[in-house]
């Protein structure tokens, strides 16, 4: 497995996809701890 | 910077060097580490007290020893699939991307990274057909429906797809 290549291809993928949806479309999703403190679970509740 | 992909256990102190610099990148903005993702971390530092074959912590960690990024892999046998699974959860960024600004290359260059290793784990460590992402929320499958449309144009994969909470990719093998 050619995981530089793998990773080049990851970063591509990612890369449009952040230029496309903007930051703060990343920082909504689950790879943030921020969404996921007991301030934000309470609020969610 | 570099980054290696690094399993870790509470027995060697790597979770408590993890745990370190976390909370170290929290306090630098103003945060609480004890308050920060409290849904994923305590099942990230339990798994990391067993020393598993197929199921464990990684991180990974730059060549300045700071963590950019978190995961638990398991690797099993699933209905419905030939062969074993690579399952990865609780993927999470550092408090340093999260509550800082960082250029957008950062970003793409740590998720990279982490997606790369991972699956680099089903050809070594954790031998697998196939490998599958958990997406927690509406907000991930809205963010990686638009990485997949890239994913698929590539050769490296003979399967892109979304479906339910999970991002299934399988790889094409030589």
């Amino acid at each position: 497995m050619n995981v530089k290549k793998l990773e080049a291809a990851f970063f591509a993928a990612f890369s449009h996809a952040i230029r496309t949806q903007g930051l703060s479309a990343l920082k909504r999703t689950s790879l943030f701890g921020s969404n996921e403190s007991a301030t934000e679970l309470k609020k969610a509740a | 910077m570099d980054h290696s992909l690094d399993k870790l256990l509470v027995a060697d102190g790597s979770w408590q060097s993890f745990e370190d610099d976390w909370r170290s990148q929290c306090e630098t903005f103003g945060e609480e580490f004890d308050q920060y993702a409290v849904g994923s971390l305590p099942v990230l530092q339990e798994l990391a007290r067993e020393d598993k074959k197929d199921a464990a912590v990684y991180a990974l960690r730059g060549d300045d020893s700071s963590f950019a990024a978190v995961a638990q892999v398991n690797s099993t046998h699933l209905p419905g699939y030939d062969g074993r699974v690579l399952r990865v959860r609780h993927i999470l960024l550092s408090p340093k991307l999260d509550y800082g600004e960082l250029p957008l290359s950062d970003y793409a260059s740590v998720m990279s990274r982490v997606f790369s290793r991972t699956v680099a784990l089903s050809a070594r460590a954790m031998p697998s057909d196939h490998v599958k992402f958990h997406l927690r929320s509406p907000a991930d499958h809205q963010f990686f429906s638009s990485a997949l449309s890239m994913l698929k144009d590539l050769e490296l994969f003979s399967s892109v797809a979304m479906r339910g909470a999970w991002l299934y990719l399988t790889l094409n093998r030589p």
